[in-house]
């Protein structure tokens, strides 16, 4: 059996628990912009430090990676849904990734997505007004962490695929690094790339006609292991909450509109 | 770089205006305050605490409003359509008492009540006592006609919270040819004054049809709104009752998204805005449930579609088996019911199937949601 459909989503098995046995498509994600200077330019904005990066050299590795996924016959579906580049400058500093969202990446999400609609909002909401600083770690079964420690040290580039597993639940979405091939640079996404992903894609979730998916960070776990961070699209404008990821007491939320996603990456080289 | 100034993560999930209602409630219903701090707390468990609005005496109503989701279970329709009123037991006043101790072991703080008119209801004040206003909030809905000086006061002093007067346009001519009802819009104005004279708390309800939203009368309503410092709380136009067929009138992401950019600006909302630190999704179960004049509740005031009736089964098991079914339950951002054309296909091709056979509504769980998946399955 296939890992992916020919909608690049994966498909569900036994052990999975889904809203439904096949993808929907009545949560739409904007388009996806195919243009990795005008990605590359909005990133520079909000990451001073990828100033000196050339739209070539982006475009090249961006190129190298997807047609790396191309050629895994397990992975080439997933081309067929939408993903996003995104490129992440390097963290030299080793700081709590509750913090580092808090007080850097979803500023810098604000701050792209203002950019683009001025008129709108970006609102933050913890229920319980838990704090995210030293409240967030990462799963670990996600491979979130190889990501994270190779953006210690290199600028990285890759691909969002929001919608690969778009009707999971939460715990089926960690589930898939221990269940998906091994790829080199693949992980479930969390904080780094999506918010990324989101400063060079602001449009990502904004949809004049429909409803757009909502994105969970799911890679990240809060302390309190109820709350799930996500963003999601409200009318025009965009809003990050750390969300209770409970349908009912005891039994885990599995919506039609929340997905998790898989992110590919790799190491920027010239 | 922090957070800008406008955002806190620590401290803005519930606003200060609820914050400052909450304060009140804690000297004025101690049990209601404590009910709301459980809620939040327990929000993240999955817990809810939906509304539970009440439809009482038969949906009775003066008014024949052209949008009206109520007109089928009306008498008056019921005669015209069978000669006789709706034969099925009615709700009496120890059904809503064991209703009330069962939704305040739930947890549930609120009780809307409707009708048609609800204040036709000669045993309104019994139906108040026996729902007991100091562990619920008791919300009252009404088209303002009768709602004078004195009802007002009354209303007060029976323990009621709030009043929801219905105002569909500022236009008297519209609003009044809306409603079929000639006056009824000066009576609106003075419920309006009736309300904030007795203290009570209170909300201008308007229903909002395609494109409404950006016309001058709905800028003239929001001032008006402004001005009196009435919260302007909208219904989108549904297809169903006797708006049945009245696609036209079904909103579009348009009309709801520049909703969502007035709610940064004016205190509008609707059923689907963020509040007690939820974010804006659709309501079903989990934010508002119809308890039918004969006991069946369903999940939205606009479906007429039931999940169980509550005086034959506890009230806690419906609600569950409510959030248990795939359309109802699981977070969703759009009004299914005013926006999800499947999902209105399917509720609309429900009651027209069993309307056929039958002329009472809503159609019962076993015809209906009982047909559609569960979280379980």
């Amino acid at each position: 059996m296939p890992y992916f459909n020919e909608l690049g989503w994966r498909c569900p098995n036994s052990s999975y628990r889904t809203y439904s046995n096949s993808k929907t498509n009545y949560y739409k994600l904007n388009k996806f912009v195919n243009k990795p200077r005008e990605i590359l330019e909005k990133s520079k904005k909000h990451f001073p430090s990828l100033q000196d990066i050339e739209s070539k050299v982006f475009e090249k590795n961006l190129e190298e990676l997807r047609k790396r996924i191309e050629s895994n016959e397990d992975f080439k579906p997933i081309l067929n849904s939408k993903y996003y580049p995104f490129i992440i400058p390097i963290n030299y500093k080793k700081i709590d990734i509750g913090e580092q969202l808090e007080k850097e990446l979803l500023p810098l999400v604000e701050r792209s997505f203002k950019n683009e609609f001025p008129d709108c909002h970006f609102k933050i909401t913890i229920q319980n007004n838990l704090p995210l600083c030293k409240k967030i770690s990462i799963s670990q079964i996600s491979r979130y962490e190889e990501l994270v420690k190779k953006n210690n040290k290199n600028v990285i580039c890759g691909f969002y695929f929001p919608e690969a597993l778009i009707g999971y639940d939460i715990p089926s979405q960690k589930e898939q690094m221990r269940d998906l091939p091994q790829f080199d640079g693949i992980c479930i996404s969390g904080a780094l790339d999506i918010c990324s992903a989101l400063i060079g894609n602001p449009q990502m979730l904004i949809h004049k006609e429909t409803y757009s998916p909502i994105l969970c960070l799911t890679a990240l776990e809060h302390q309190d292991k109820r709350i799930t961070c996500l963003f999601k699209s409200y009318g025009p404008h965009l809003e990050f909450w750390g969300l209770s990821n409970q349908l009912l007491p005891g039994i885990d939320q599995v919506s039609e509109q929340w997905t998790g996603g898989l992110s590919f990456y790799k190491v920027m080289s010239n | 770089m922090a957070i800008s100034d406008s955002i806190t993560v620590e401290n803005n999930a519930i606003s200060e205006i609820e914050q400052g209602k909450r304060e009140y409630q804690r000297n004025k219903r101690p049990r209601v305050f404590e009910k709301i701090d459980n809620h939040n707390s327990d929000t993240l468990n999955g817990s809810i605490s939906p509304i539970l609005r009440l439809k009482i005496n038969r949906s009775a109503c003066n008014m024949q409003c052209q949008h009206c989701c109520e007109e089928p279970y009306m008498t008056r329709d019921l005669v015209k359509r069978t000669g006789k009123k709706d034969p099925r037991k009615q709700m009496e006043l120890e059904d809503y008492r064991k209703l009330s101790i069962e939704a305040d072991e739930y947890g549930i703080f609120r009780f809307v009540i409707t009708g048609g008119e609800a204040l036709l209801d000669r045993n309104l004040g019994d139906l108040i006592e026996v729902l007991d206003p100091y562990k619920h909030l008791i919300i009252l809905d009404s088209n303002g006609w009768f709602f004078d000086d004195e009802k007002a006061k009354w209303f007060a002093d029976k323990g009621g919270y709030k009043v929801q007067i219905s105002l569909d346009s500022m236009n008297p001519a519209d609003h009044d040819a809306f409603r079929r009802t000639p006056g009824a819009h000066a009576k609106a104005l003075r419920a309006f004054k009736a309300a904030k004279k007795a203290g009570l708390q209170m909300l201008l309800s308007s229903c909002l049809i395609k494109d409404r939203v950006f016309s001058e009368e709905f800028e003239e309503m929001m001032a008006f709104c402004a001005e009196e410092e009435i919260p302007l709380y909208l219904t989108l136009a549904k297809p169903v009752g006797s708006g049945k067929g009245h696609d036209e009138w079904v909103c579009t992401k348009k009309d709801v998204d520049y909703l969502k950019f007035l709610e940064d600006k004016h205190q509008i909302f609707t059923h689907m805005t963020p509040s007690y630190g939820h974010p804006g999704k659709c309501i079903t179960v989990k934010g508002i449930n119809t308890v039918n004049h004969d006991g069946e509740i369903m999940p939205c005031p606009f479906m007429d579609m039931s999940l169980g009736n509550v005086t034959k089964e506890p009230l806690s098991l419906i609600l569950d088996r409510g959030m248990k079914n795939k359309w109802l339950g699981p977070y969703r951002d759009e009004c299914i019911i005013g926006e999800n054309w499947e999902f209105i296909k399917f509720h609309n091709d429900k009651v027209n199937e069993w309307s056929q056979d039958v002329p009472y509504l809503p159609v019962p769980y076993e015809k209906g949601f009982a047909l559609t998946d569960s979280v379980e399955d």
